[in-house]
């Protein structure tokens, strides 16, 4: 469960807002959403990609997420995840708290 | 929405936890298969060994995944059960064991204090039970005795007795004959005043009580009827309010019903008016002692010692007022109601309490054996489960609900137990154990012994778990290999349970031999008669026609008679008082030339008997002769005593010649208390009168002719005493119908000798058996630990036993091995339980009988019991342990 130090360690509590950003493209099932994270970050934001289905599990109880078996192009079955309406409030929110922190972060480091 | 859908996703996982596993795996599966197929790599299995570095440990993510799903307790909780389920039917003979053991610890603790909480604590039915008492007045030397109803009446004028009473009251008990439609009985009635029932203070089960109305010598006859006599007799038929009763040929109209339990004196069925007896005269008496109670209600914070100190200048007034009957009867003695009602089951009850409570223990130590054996068992999986990252507090949680589980199918399983045994024990006759009728299964008892068995499983059930998880995940897996964790001081903690069941079992098992030792001790005490083939008939002759002495003396002769007339009968007597009956009459006795050697008052027995009772009860004479038929045709003048009577007044010297007084005994004649003078012919030798645990009183015979008794008991000897029963009905009915008797054997007037004195010993037999049943459970309980323990120690030791076989160890050496740790475990136990057991045995000394604590006897067998329980335990483990093979056992596994 040690990471290598090349990787770069996700903010905590940054998963899931990736997730939920990630599926506001549209149905996609965990491999696709871990590669899409993975790209869009040039490979420096690396988790260990199985954690993306506790994550998974953790919004779906919230109601943030749904998901639905079905099939991919080449005919095998995969389970599908949709954002919800209270989903992409719910990432509003995380955007903003994030984008606050962010924020606060780079006037302490300026300063410094 | 979003609310809506997190539900309707938790209600998923929840109800379809098989699907969502399998969901789970297809969809890791699906996703390393994927990204094995875009790695570019040189294979496929580098491919795919690649993908797994990627994506982490599946085990770890599931786990987490789970933890995810399974975040409310609802959900863990199923979980918590299917892996308990599975668990259980992996090792059923496990669960079945420490199922019915705490079943019948809780079952058993929980019936058994129900009753002793209920016949012991409990309150009576009436209010501030607490504060009534029984009077009695007592005689310097302690004599005591019932006051008179005019004494009573005195006591209910005197002002200053206001501050210390709320009120005492009168009863008179007479027997009387019940008439119902064709059946007649003889039943117990009390005779009151409508104080009685505002003193006892309960509340009518049905209608009222008596009114002061009611005592009016013009008011109509009244009468409350007991809640037993209202169900048995009229099937709880409400309608018996305002219906009419024959009672001693006199109609009575049923105004209330006692409530259950309410019967006091405990004799009565029915509760009448005084003022209405017939026995007018009688009541009226200074003399009368007897066949009468009289309670009180002491005032709230008054206790007995201030209410007799307020009582002595009235008593000390009225013995100079009456000195025939007063003088000498100063003081005052008081016993608690409840005390009276209870009687002397006390120490019965504690002693079943008690023991009981052992068995309790015993179970829970073996519930905690068990469980603790069960853990060590499993403590490979609990670190392969820990190490696949299963969080300690998951690991322990699932232990808590299998343990809790346990817990309450145990106790779920005891309280049936303890219901059904309840039900069982109030079908008891209310001789054995009184107010029985009414107990039930006690909530708050129930409760204890549930605790006491959840926080059992759950201490040995958890502890364990903790110490599985403790240990670093690697050093677990490795000792876990060997199936052991945290092996040292666990089988300590094991053999010291087992020790202490040992111990537990070795004082149950102790009692039960003191016990049983007295009882048998206490059944070969010499009776002084033959029971066997005797038969007993108590008649009570109309007072109309056979009130004169005379009369009734002419009719006991005819009805001797009759009786021998029938085939089988061999010999007829009759006696007023039968001995095993618990009733009696005292005379005082005074010895002509001997002043100052009087008899206490209520020491020496006075008996009318006929010429045939000693041949007939197959007594003996100690010296001297027994009366002849001349005696009773002209009676006075010889008088025989028992050799208690002789012992204690002519130590050392024959009493044969001696003068003696006596009084006239039956209270019901006018010349009651007329002084008998005679000399004593003979001494016969002593007969057990009460049982045969307590020591004979002196007894005084005199013929029956000299003072016919208003009733009597004709003592029969016929072969096969039960069927005998219509035949003396019939003959008794030929004499004179109206001394009707019922040919039913179980009948108030009807007693089998024999029966009567096991009935005696009935309360004795019953604790015994109860210890004995106990004892036995215990013996059980125990050897379940031992071979637990001792089997689970072989499994542990195989490598050690190896070693020892392969350097030439014997299978003798390695059996006596085995066979060495049972014994010394047991040793220690055995050393712990005979200190337990001595202490024990000190508290229940007043149930034992010419044995006691020190009595070596049950101690030894015990001990001896002990060892082969304990040899046996260790045979299969010993003979497992001697056969393993050295090479096999050294590799291990």
């Amino acid at each position: 469960m040690s990471k290598s130090s090349s990787r770069r360690e996700l903010v905590p509590g940054t998963l899931d807002m990736l997730v939920l950003h990630t599926l506001t493209l549209g149905a996609l099932h965990g491999y696709a959403i871990a590669q899409h994270i993975e790209r869009l970050s040039e490979e420096v934001l690396r988790v260990e990609q199985g954690s993306l289905y506790p994550a998974l599990e953790r919004l779906q109880r919230q109601g943030f997420v749904t998901s639905k078996w079905g099939e991919t192009p080449t005919g095998r079955r995969a389970r599908y995840y949709t954002i919800t309406t209270s989903g992409r409030k719910q990432l509003g929110e995380e955007i903003s708290e994030f984008d606050r922190s962010m924020l606060a972060i780079n006037r302490v480091m300026r300063r410094a | 929405m979003s609310r809506l859908d997190g539900w309707r996703h938790r209600v998923r996982v929840l109800f379809g936890p098989g699907r969502y596993e399998r969901d789970l795996d297809e969809e890791m599966r699906f996703h390393l298969d994927l990204d094995s197929v875009q790695q570019r790599g040189a294979g496929e299995r580098e491919n795919m060994s690649s993908a797994r570095r990627r994506f982490g440990s599946v085990a770890y993510h599931k786990e987490e995944t789970r933890r995810m799903a399974g975040f409310d307790l609802v959900d863990h909780t199923a979980q918590d059960v299917r892996h308990l389920f599975r668990g259980l039917r992996r090792s059923p003979a496990f669960a079945v064991i420490a199922v019915l053991t705490l079943a019948l610890g809780i079952g058993l603790t929980t019936a058994v204090m129900s009753i002793v909480d209920h016949v012991l604590l409990h309150s009576l039915p009436f209010r501030d039970a607490d504060r009534l008492v029984s009077v009695f007045e007592r005689q310097d030397g302690g004599a005591a005795r019932a006051p008179s109803y005019p004494t009573v009446q005195d006591w209910q004028r005197e002002e200053p007795l206001r501050a210390v009473f709320d009120g005492v009251t009168f009863i008179r008990g007479d027997a009387v004959l019940l008439a119902n439609g064709d059946s007649r009985e003889i039943i117990g009635a009390a005779y009151v005043t409508a104080d009685f029932f505002t003193i006892v203070g309960a509340r009518p089960e049905l209608g009222r009580f008596l009114l002061a109305d009611d005592d009016a010598p013009s008011a109509p006859d009244v009468a409350v009827i007991a809640h037993s006599m209202w169900i048995e007799k009229y099937g709880g038929d409400p309608r018996i309010i305002g219906r009419r009763i024959s009672v001693d040929s006199t109609p009575l109209t049923v105004v209330g019903v006692m409530p259950a339990g309410a019967s006091y004196p405990t004799f009565a069925t029915i509760w009448t008016s005084l003022s209405h007896y017939k026995k007018q005269d009688q009541v009226a008496k200074r003399g009368l002692h007897a066949d009468s109670r009289t309670i009180a209600r002491l005032r709230p914070g008054i206790d007995s010692a201030r209410a007799a100190l307020a009582m002595r200048p009235i008593e000390s007034r009225l013995a100079i007022e009456y000195p025939v009957d007063q003088a000498r009867w100063t003081g005052v003695g008081f016993l608690p109601l409840r005390d009276e009602i209870i009687g002397n089951i006390r120490p019965m009850l504690l002693t079943l309490a008690g023991a009981v409570g052992v068995v309790l223990l015993l179970a829970c130590a073996n519930v905690g054996n068990l469980l603790l054996a069960r853990a060590s068992a499993r403590a490979r999986e609990l670190a392969v489960r820990s190490a696949l990252g299963a969080s300690r507090g998951r690991i322990v949680r699932q232990l808590f609900t299998e343990s809790l589980a346990l817990a309450f199918l145990g106790g779920a399983l005891g309280t049936a137990f303890a219901i059904f045994t309840v039900t069982l024990a109030r079908k008891l006759p209310s001789s054995r154990l009184p107010r029985v009728e009414e107990v039930a299964v006690d909530g708050r008892v129930l409760a204890i012994a549930f605790a006491a068995s959840i926080v059992t499983a759950l201490l040995c059930g958890i502890w364990p778990a903790l110490r599985a998880t403790r240990a670093t995940s690697g050093a677990s897996l490795r000792i876990g290999a060997s199936g052991s964790v945290g092996t040292r001081s666990e089988s300590k903690l094991r053999r010291s349970l087992v020790a202490v069941q040992f111990a537990l079992a070795l004082m149950l098992l102790v009692g039960a031999g003191l016990l049983l030792e007295s009882f048998r001790r206490v059944a070969a005490v010499p009776l002084g008669f033959d029971p066997h083939d005797l038969v007993t008939v108590r008649i009570a002759p109309p007072m109309s026609r056979y009130g004169k002495p005379e009369q009734a003396a002419a009719l006991y002769a005819r009805l001797m008679d009759a009786l021998r007339e029938i085939p089988g009968v061999q010999d007829v007597a009759t006696i007023q008082h039968f001995p095993f009956t618990g009733s009696g009459i005292y005379t005082p006795l005074k010895i002509d030339g001997l002043a100052g050697q009087d008899s206490a008052s209520g020491e020496v027995f006075y008996r009318t008997v006929s010429d045939t009772y000693l041949k007939t009860m197959k007594m003996s004479m100690a010296a001297g002769r027994w009366f002849s038929a001349d005696d009773i045709r002209t009676p006075g003048g010889s008088f025989i005593v028992n050799e208690t009577l002789a012992k204690r007044y002519w130590p050392g010297q024959s009493p044969i010649g001696h003068r003696v007084t006596i009084h006239r005994s039956s209270q019901a004649r006018p010349d009651f208390g007329q002084p008998l003078e005679g000399t004593i012919v003979g001494v016969v030798a002593d007969v057990h009168q009460a049982s045969q645990d307590v020591a004979p009183n002196p007894e005084i015979f005199v013929p029956y002719t000299l003072e016919p008794w208003p009733w009597t008991t004709l003592v029969v000897r016929t072969r096969d005493a039960a069927r005998a029963f219509p035949a003396i009905g019939r003959a008794v009915m030929g004499v004179d119908p109206s001394l009707w008797v019922n040919n039913d054997p179980t009948s108030a007037g009807f007693r089998v000798v024999e029966d009567q004195i096991a009935q005696s010993l009935v309360q004795r037999r019953f604790a015994m058996s109860l210890v004995g049943g106990f004892a036995a459970c215990a013996l059980v309980l125990s050897a379940i630990g031992m071979y637990g323990v001792i089997a689970y120690g072989v499994e542990q030791r195989r490598r050690e036993i190896g070693v020892r076989k392969a350097l030439g160890a014997t299978d003798g050496n390695v059996a006596s091995l085995v066979v060495g740790e049972s014994l010394r475990v047991a040793g220690v136990g055995v050393v712990l339980g005979c200190f337990g057991a001595w202490a024990g045995a000190r508290l229940i000394r007043g149930m034992l009988f010419d044995t006691g604590p020190g009595d070596p006897a049950p101690y030894v067998v015990t001990i001896l019991v002990l060892t082969v329980v304990s040899l046996l335990a260790s045979y299969v483990p010993a003979r497992r342990a001697s056969r393993l093979d050295a090479t096999i056992a050294i590799r291990g596994d």
